[in-house]
């Protein structure tokens, strides 16, 4: 009798121990992977706000007329000689439509594209969010609707990018979002 | 059991090890992401603040150059390199500021092309010492000397121009003397002129400009309609836009712009000061009248002057076609002496004035490459 006691209080010592762990490990895990995914996210977000800064701190390099074509809430397209070879490229931002993520889960990501001259688009990030606010020289905010006018337009002066990246698949029902958001004041704009 | 316990919390321990270790690789990877971005960040700001050292520099010394690669060991917490040399892009000449800036590990570049400085210059509008659109009479004891002279109106020989230019009759009464330059040949200032120093009953090609800003030269020369003005109202350079002349400030600098009520007359005037003196309005019947004191150095752009009494070095430019008084430019003691040096220098007192810089040479900055 003692010994089947003995036997009874071991096994559910022995079960709570490995219980703990079970889920001490599940925890450890889950938080693995959401570090793992944080970074990789954190690297899109880093890797958009590279390419767009690159990009917009050099919109109207070498230009003259029209600098700023296009000036919308989530696309941009502007002239520059981005790469300094002489020639006055056209470089266009725009998202993609949130049905072409077929393979993740986020409701909301899609895909934020590069395109140069004719050629075809790159793929700059999977965002979830991008947005450009544009401002005139003393720093009031351009409406949308009159950017239509290129006359507005050519009053840019400063443009505010904002990216916000998610996950592809939650963790936790978490999409671990991340933001950058900076103002951008082209100095070939001025 | 209680082996098979042991073993499973020691592989526990050991799997909670790895795991962790691999969360703090991520948990770096991510921080080090941010250190970069900032790294980056510094590095392009290091690059923009040496360029604009750079560019104030050459505002100081427009010929400074350093056709080599120059290091800046310490500079905004990290280091710098960089090169000006004169480069030409489409035929233009540009200034090329080439700098590297870094911080920590990382690098970033910018390149500044500015405008080589200009200064002023002599606008095409002047023809002569004095240049009307309308019958001219010299009077009293007035000397108008075509003939080039310094800021201090000593001579200089051979580099000068007519006396007297109009697109009507020119009359010499009184005592008043008119001289000039004709073909690389001074002609001291007499009565009567010689007739190389005056030409009168000319045609202006295209049409007498009827603005100052025109008379500048327009959109071809920078200084598309209301440029002028909007350089007074601004203030640059010692500027000033009034509707009023008793509210000046002396001595006069950079453009001075007076822009009157139609027919409005700014007499007993004092024009003393350098730079551009506009005497204008829309419908080109502002007069300037009694000129008593002061010496002016540089350019008179006025509709319709009449009655100087003082000393213009440079030059005058008479707009309208249909001037006060018969237009007798002067009736007393006043002189006129055109002036290469003073018209440059004060049209180059507004030159590039709206651009970038902060020394004594304004420095136009065409494209900034970051």
């Amino acid at each position: 009798m003692g010994q089947l006691l003995e036997l009874l209080g071991a096994s559910i010592i022995g079960g709570f121990i490995m219980l703990i762990g079970f889920t001490l490990n599940m925890q450890i895990s889950d938080s693995s992977r959401e570090i793992f995914q944080s970074t990789y996210n954190q690297r899109s977000a880093i890797t958009a706000s590279q390419v767009i800064e690159y990009d917009l701190y050099k919109a109207g390099y070498a230009a003259t007329g029209e600098k700023v074509t296009q000036a919308d809430s989530n696309a941009v397209k502007f002239r520059s000689d981005f790469d300094n070879n002489g020639t006055i490229d056209t470089i266009y931002y725009y998202t993609g439509a949130i049905s072409a993520m077929t393979s993740t889960s986020n409701p909301n990501d899609k895909q934020l594209f590069r395109k140069i001259n004719s050629q075809s688009a790159n793929l700059v990030s999977v965002i979830t969010r991008f947005n450009i606010v544009y401002y005139d020289s003393i720093g009031n905010q351009l409406s949308y609707s009159s950017l239509s006018s290129s006359v507005q337009r050519a009053k840019i002066r400063g443009m505010r990018t904002y990216v916000k990246t998610e996950l592809p698949d939650a963790i936790n029902n978490l999409y671990n979002p991340m933001e950058w958001r900076e103002i951008i004041r082209p100095k070939n704009l001025l | 059991m209680g082996k098979a316990v042991l073993i499973f919390v020691l592989g526990s321990i050991a799997l909670f090890g790895i795991i962790n270790f691999n969360m703090n690789e991520s948990v770096g990877v991510a921080s080090q992401n941010s250190i970069d971005k900032f790294k980056e960040t510094y590095a392009r700001n290091i690059a923009n603040g040496v360029a604009s050292m750079l560019v104030s520099r050459i505002a100081d010394s427009t010929t400074y150059r350093a056709t080599s690669t120059q290091n800046i060991s310490s500079v905004l917490g990290g280091s710098a390199n960089y090169r000006v040399i004169d480069t030409t892009i489409a035929g233009q000449t540009y200034i090329k500021i080439d700098v590297r800036g870094i911080y920590s590990g990382k690098t970033k570049s910018s390149i500044v092309l500015a405008q080589i400085p200009t200064g002023g210059f002599i606008p095409t509008t002047v023809k002569a010492a004095i240049s009307t659109n309308n019958k001219v009479v010299t009077s009293g004891t007035l000397t108008v000397d075509g003939r080039d002279h310094d800021l201090n109106g000593n001579l200089i020989a051979g580099q000068g121009t007519l006396g007297l230019w109009s697109t009507q009759d020119i009359s010499q009464d009184g005592s008043s003397k008119i001289g000039g330059t004709f073909s690389g040949t001074d002609y001291a200032a007499a009565k009567p002129a010689n007739s190389n120093t005056v030409n009168e009953d000319a045609t202006y090609s295209g049409g007498y400009p009827n603005t100052p800003d025109s008379v500048m030269g327009g959109r071809a020369k920078g200084f598309p309609t209301g440029t002028l003005k909007s350089l007074a109202q601004s203030s640059v350079n010692g500027s000033q836009y009034t509707t009023n002349p008793s509210f000046l400030s002396f001595p006069l600098k950079g453009v001075t712009y007076v822009e009157l009520p139609s027919g409005g007359i700014w007499t007993s005037s004092n024009i003393d000061g350098t730079g551009i003196l506009v005497i204008h309005n829309s419908t080109t019947n502002a007069v300037i009248k009694n000129e008593n004191l002061g010496i002016f150095k540089g350019l008179i752009l006025a509709d319709d002057i009449v009655h100087l009494h003082t000393t213009v070095i440079g030059a005058i430019i008479s707009i309208t076609p249909s001037p006060s008084e018969g237009n007798t430019i002067g009736n007393g003691s006043g002189t006129v002496l055109f002036s290469r040096q003073a018209l440059i220098n004060g049209i180059g007192e507004i030159i590039n004035a709206a651009n970038f810089g902060f020394a004594k040479t304004r420095i136009t900055i065409s494209y900034w490459y970051e």
